[in-house]
C-alpha cells in the first residue's frame, strides 16, 4: 500500500516527463503486478489529455466593453511624444517671443523715427566689418544691442578706470545728445570700409559748411553696403556732429569718439 | 479577419480590432482567472487588466507565440502576483491550510450556464470544470498552472515560492483529489470521450 502510494506520485511525474529513467523502471515493475494502480494510471491520463477541454466559464456582460473603456482611456492619458518646437505650449512662447521683438523693434523704429524724421540710418556691429542697413525695425534692434554694448563698455570704464562715465552715454548711442555727450578714452571696435574705427557718424546728408572741416575733395571711400563713407580725426568728427546738431538733421552715432583714433563717418544720400 | 490581421491592426491603434481579440479571448481569460484566484469579481479584475497590459505590450509583441498563447501567460502571471500579495496578506491563514485537502469548494448555482450553450459543450468538458471548481484553492492553482497556463516543474516553484518537492507533491495530490472528485460526479468516466483532439498545452 505503501508502495502504491509512491507510485501515485511517479505516475503524476510521468504525466509530466519529470520521472527519471530508474523511477520509470520501478513504476513500470509496479504497474505489472497491481492492477489497481493500472486503473489509476488510465485515470490520470485520461483527465491529463482532457483538462485543457475543461469548458470556459463566461466572462461578465461587459465585459470587453469594460476592458476597452480602460484602453480609450489609457490612450487619452497617454503623453503623445511630440518634438519640443512642435509642442503648442512652445509654438505659443514662440510666437509670444517674435511678438515681443517685433513690438520692441516697432517702438524703438518709431522712437528712431520720429527723432530721425523718417530715415534709413545704417547701423554699424562691433568688430564686424559688414555694415548693416536694415529696416528701421532691425535698426531698432540693432540700436538695442548697441546700447546693450555701449552700457556694458560704460560699466567697465567705471569700475576700471577714473574716467567717470556719464549715465547719457547710452543715449548718446542712439544719436540724438551728439554735442552733449562725453567722450570715452575707450577704444572701440568698428569697422568701416576694412578700417578699425572708434565711432561712426551717420547721416543722411552732409552739413552745410562740411568742406570747412573736411576739406574740398576728402578720400571718399565706400563702405560694404556702398555708402559714401570717410575715415575721420576725433576732432573732425565732433565739429560735424556739431554742424548736424545746429542744422537739425537726422545723425546717428555708434561708438565712442576718441580724439587721438580714427572715426568713420557715412554719408546715406550723397547730394 | 484572422488573430494576426488583428494583431496587426491593433498594433497600429486600432482599438476595434483589439476589441475583437478581447472578445474572441475573454472566456479563456476569464475562465483562468476564476479558476487562478477562486473568485468570479477578482477573476473579472484580473482579466480585464491582463488584456489592458496585451493592449500595452502589444508594440513589444512579435508574434512568436500566438495572441492568445500570449495573452495567456500575461493572464497567468497578472494572477501569480495577485496569488503572492494574497498570500503574504494571509501568510498565517495559509500556513495552517496549507495541505489542507478538504473540499468543500462548490460554487454548483454560480457555473449555471447557459443551456444552449451548454448543450453544444462535452458531458466531460463541463464535468472537469465542475471538478476544477471543487478542488481545494491551491491544489486547483497548481494544477492550472501545470495543465492549463503549461507552466513547468520550475516555473511553478519559482513563481509560487515553494521547492520543487511540493510542487511534485501538490501537482500530484491534485491530480488525486480531481479524479476522486470526478469518480463521484459520475459524468467524466462513464460518458463518451468528448472531442479528444488535444489542444496545444499551455495555450
Amino acid at each position: 500500500m505503501e508502495r502504491c502510494q509512491d507510485m501515485e506520485v511517479y505516475l503524476s511525474l510521468r504525466l509530466d516527463g519529470m520521472l527519471e529513467p530508474e523511477q520509470e523502471q520501478e513504476l513500470e515493475e509496479h504497474l505489472a503486478l497491481c492492477p489497481q494502480c493500472r486503473r489509476l494510471a488510465d485515470e490520470l491520463a485520461a483527465i491529463h489529455s482532457a483538462l485543457p477541454q475543461a469548458e470556459e466559464l463566461e466572462a461578465p456582460q461587459g465585459f470587453a466593453q469594460s476592458v476597452m473603456e480602460q484602453v480609450a482611456a489609457l490612450e487619452e492619458k497617454k503623453p503623445k511624444v511630440v518634438p519640443l518646437f512642435r509642442r503648442p505650449q512652445v509654438r505659443a512662447l514662440m510666437g509670444l517671443a517674435a511678438c515681443a521683438v517685433l513690438c520692441i523693434g516697432l517702438y524703438r523704429g518709431g522712437l528712431f523715427h520720429k527723432q530721425a524724421d523718417g530715415l534709413d540710418i545704417a547701423a554699424y556691429q562691433q568688430g564686424e566689418s559688414q555694415p548693416t542697413q536694415a529696416s528701421s525695425q532691425e535698426n531698432g534692434k540693432e540700436e538695442e544691442s548697441l546700447q546693450e554694448r555701449a552700457l556694458t563698455q560704460g560699466i567697465l570704464t567705471e569700475e576700471s578706470s577714473a574716467d567717470t562715465v556719464p549715465e547719457e552715454t547710452t543715449e548718446y548711442q542712439v544719436g540724438v545728445n551728439a554735442a552733449t555727450a562725453p567722450f570715452s578714452a575707450e577704444p572701440s571696435e568698428y569697422k568701416v570700409a576694412g578700417q578699425q574705427v572708434c565711432a561712426v557718424l551717420t547721416v543722411d546728408a552732409l552739413p552745410v559748411g562740411w568742406e570747412e572741416i573736411l576739406g574740398e575733395a576728402p578720400d571718399w571711400l565706400e563702405d560694404e553696403a556702398g555708402h559714401a563713407c570717410l575715415i575721420v580725426e576725433g576732432p573732425q568728427l565732433e565739429t560735424l556732429m556739431d554742424l548736424v546738431q545746429e542744422q537739425g538733421l537726422t545723425s546717428s552715432l555708434a561708438g565712442q569718439v576718441n580724439q587721438e583714433l580714427p572715426c568713420a563717418l557715412v554719408v546715406l544720400n550723397e547730394t | 479577419m484572422t488573430e494576426q490581421e488583428l494583431v496587426a491592426r491593433a498594433r497600429a491603434g486600432d482599438q476595434q480590432a483589439f476589441e475583437q481579440l478581447v472578445l474572441d479571448n475573454q472566456n479563456r481569460i476569464y475562465s483562468l482567472a476564476v479558476r487562478l484566484t477562486g473568485d468570479r469579481e477578482e477573476g473579472a479584475d484580473l482579466a480585464q487588466e491582463a488584456f489592458l497590459k496585451a493592449w500595452q505590450g502589444l508594440p513589444s509583441f512579435q508574434g512568436e507565440s500566438s495572441f492568445a498563447t500570449w495573452v495567456y501567460r500575461l493572464a497567468t502571471n497578472v494572477c501569480i502576483d495577485y496569488l503572492r500579495r494574497q498570500k503574504r496578506r494571509r501568510q498565517v491563514e495559509s500556513e495552517i491550510s496549507l495541505d489542507d485537502e478538504e473540499a468543500g469548494w462548490t460554487e454548483a448555482a454560480d457555473l449555471r450556464q447557459d443551456p444552449h450553450r451548454q448543450l453544444e459543450r462535452s458531458e466531460q468538458g463541463r464535468a472537469l470544470a465542475r471538478g476544477l471548481q471543487a478542488l481545494p484553492e491551491q491544489q486547483r492553482q497548481i494544477l492550472v498552472l501545470r495543465e492549463l497556463s503549461g507552466l513547468s516543474y520550475q516555473e511553478i516553484a519559482q513563481k509560487l515560492e515553494l521547492d520543487l518537492g511540493t510542487v511534485k507533491s501538490r501537482i500530484a495530490r491534485a491530480r488525486l483529489a480531481l479524479r476522486k472528485i470526478l469518480l463521484a460526479d459520475g459524468n467524466f468516466f462513464n460518458s463518451p470521450p468528448s472531442n479528444q483532439t488535444e489542444k496545444p498545452r499551455g495555450r
